[in-house]
């Protein structure tokens, strides 16, 4: 088992940073899954908490500078996968502030597994750069429990639009959740969505027009139909959660929607660098 | 609710009362502001209890806050201060302060437009909010609105030999109030025509004591007027209340004379200079 990756451009290094502080204020733990061409990081709470399931998908061809590994099974789909405190994680990240001019991730297996963050850094006082070490503890999930970590498939929506600009919608999410328990999303295929909250003392409705049309999946009932509607009731603090932990400043969300079943999020954060966020539907 | 309607039709609304105003006629009261940023403030200094009056006249809109019988605050915005007012008689109704206040926050920090409706007894208040450079986004709002009671009239005796008047700088007397000690139990607000002309005393469970002095030739005073020496004590509770009014308000008036009563106010600069402000009245502690 051997797992090498090295980042030398500081704004990925920066991005890298922010997803892991993301997936922090989701989960005290995420399990990371190396293969030969992605590394996925999942965060996912015991069932009965509020934070959502929200996954990273990253492609280390294009965000590592340098990238190896050796999984356990090398014939077919070499693996590695790991349980790793992601506060910690972040913690041992946080020099990646202050420009760094690279970043080393190295599996190493000190009198445990750790994952070795290599940082070297400037330093504000002088011109010579410091080089900071931290060995996060991880554990090693064996071959016989991966079916329990399973990567979540991306779930195939009827309808999903681009919503740009999600610094205003966490705003909104977030004053509705104080009003409202769920919140339903209900959207065209002409490009509208609206966000709907009604509770016995407020009706609440904010409509966005003119929304790109990313994709449509059309049932056989609405074939026929001139627009075709998707629309899907969430629990409101679980949406809000999404949005407040999101760290990266990211201009543009695409809102998938699956009629009465969820509703898929996702964020892209570059080429081949995805946050994705999946909702179930709740009833009222 | 144009809009809120073909989402009805779809089965996503069940409330059809809150629906009620379809047709743009028949309005008791319709507003627009081109800016909410001041009535927003406004609703959120108001926002400590929430139970809300709201009165419409010809005049202007005057939102009334009271908790129990010792504080009243009103937030006071004139017709000029809207780019649309237009009102049937005198319109009352009573409404949840919190929930005006997160519906008007729906889009915090950008700036947003307004449009108020209101068709008469019963209907709810709607509001239709649209921020200023996204043309493709915007909110509809309809709170439920409740009947009310009279309000209760304070009123300081405007001929009343003792009646002492002070203007003060907001952003000043905000760090005054800020030095004090935040967990006292009561303030003693004194003013007089000799020295210490205005001072401030908060008085803490372990007999604890921080005053403030300001001489009237200091320059956070703006006028000064006191014929005699009135001292009066007050809830420091209730003094909080006024705090997130202190802090939007360039320009704060306070009123009393001999039997006590505070009156507060809280001027808050608008857009379009017109007056808008806050005022509050606060009963005094008995003295014993």
């Amino acid at each position: 088992m051997k797992f090498r990756a090295m980042m030398q451009d500081p704004e990925y290094m920066r991005e890298f940073l922010y997803i892991i502080q993301t997936l922090s204020k989701l989960a005290k733990a995420c399990v990371m899954k190396i293969s030969m061409d992605k590394v996925y990081f999942v965060a996912n709470e015991e069932s009965g908490s509020t934070a959502p399931l929200v996954w990273v998908e990253i492609d280390p061809k294009q965000y590592f500078a340098e990238y190896t590994m050796q999984g356990v099974d090398s014939e077919n789909d070499p693996h590695i996968v790991l349980n790793i405190p992601t506060l910690n994680l972040g913690t041992a990240l946080s020099l990646l502030r202050n420009n760094p001019s690279y970043c080393k991730l190295k599996l190493t297996n000190l009198q445990f597994p750790c994952l070795t963050v290599d940082i070297d850094a400037a330093t504000k006082s002088s011109d010579k750069s410091r080089r900071a070490m931290h060995h996060v503890p991880v554990d090693v999930i064996p071959r016989c429990d991966w079916p329990h970590f399973a990567v979540p498939t991306i779930p195939e929506c009827k309808l999903v639009l681009n919503v740009p600009s999600n610094r205003l919608i966490r705003g909104l999410i977030d004053k509705i959740k104080n009003l409202s328990p769920t919140i339903i999303f209900y959207a065209t295929s002409a490009g509208e969505m609206n966000l709907v909250a009604e509770t016995d003392m407020a009706t609440i409705t904010t409509r966005y027009q003119n929304l790109e049309l990313h994709t449509i999946n059309p049932s056989d009932g609405d074939k026929s139909k001139e627009h075709i509607e998707a629309s899907c009731s969430v629990d409101c603090k679980k949406t809000a959660l999404f949005f407040s932990a999101l760290q990266i400043p990211s201009t543009e969300l695409s809102c998938g929607i699956a009629d009465d079943r969820l509703i898929h999020l996702e964020v892209n954060v570059r080429d081949g660098v995805t946050i994705h966020s999946k909702l179930p539907a709740v009833c009222i | 609710m144009q809009h809120s309607k073909t989402l009805y039709e779809k089965g996503l609304l069940k409330n059809l009362k809150m629906l009620t105003q379809r047709q743009y006629s028949n309005f008791k009261f319709v507003a627009r502001l081109d800016q909410i940023k001041t009535f927003y403030t406004g609703i959120k200094a108001l926002n400590f209890e929430n139970n809300g009056k709201f009165q419409i006249s010809e005049e202007g809109l005057r939102v009334t806050v009271e908790e129990g019988n010792c504080v009243q605050a009103n937030l006071y915005m004139t017709a000029t201060c809207f780019a649309e007012f237009h009102v049937v008689d005198t319109v009352t109704f009573g409404l949840n302060m919190n929930i005006i206040s997160e519906c008007l926050g729906l889009f915090a920090g950008i700036p947003c437009s307004l449009k108020m409706f209101y068709k008469g007894n019963g209907a709810p208040l709607v509001l239709v909010l649209r921020p200023n450079d996204e043309p493709d986004i915007s909110a509809e709002c309809s709170i439920k609105t409740t009947n009310v009671d009279e309000v209760i009239d304070y009123n300081l005796d405007e001929d009343s030999a003792s009646l002492n008047v002070v203007f003060i700088r907001g952003p000043a007397l905000a760090s005054l109030i800020q030095e004090l000690n935040k967990a006292a139990d009561e303030l003693r607000i004194t003013l007089s025509p000799r020295t210490p002309h205005f001072k401030i005393e908060s008085l803490g469970v372990m007999k604890t004591e921080t005053f403030v002095e300001v001489a009237k030739t200091s320059d956070m005073i703006m006028l000064f007027n006191c014929r005699e020496t009135t001292s009066a004590c007050y809830r420091n509770t209730e003094m909080r209340m006024t705090h997130k009014a202190l802090a939007a308000a360039t320009k704060v008036a306070i009123k009393t004379d001999a039997s006590g009563l505070l009156e507060m106010h809280f001027m808050m600069q608008s857009e379009e200079q017109a007056e808008v402000y806050v005022q509050f009245y606060i009963m005094p502690l008995a003295d014993i």
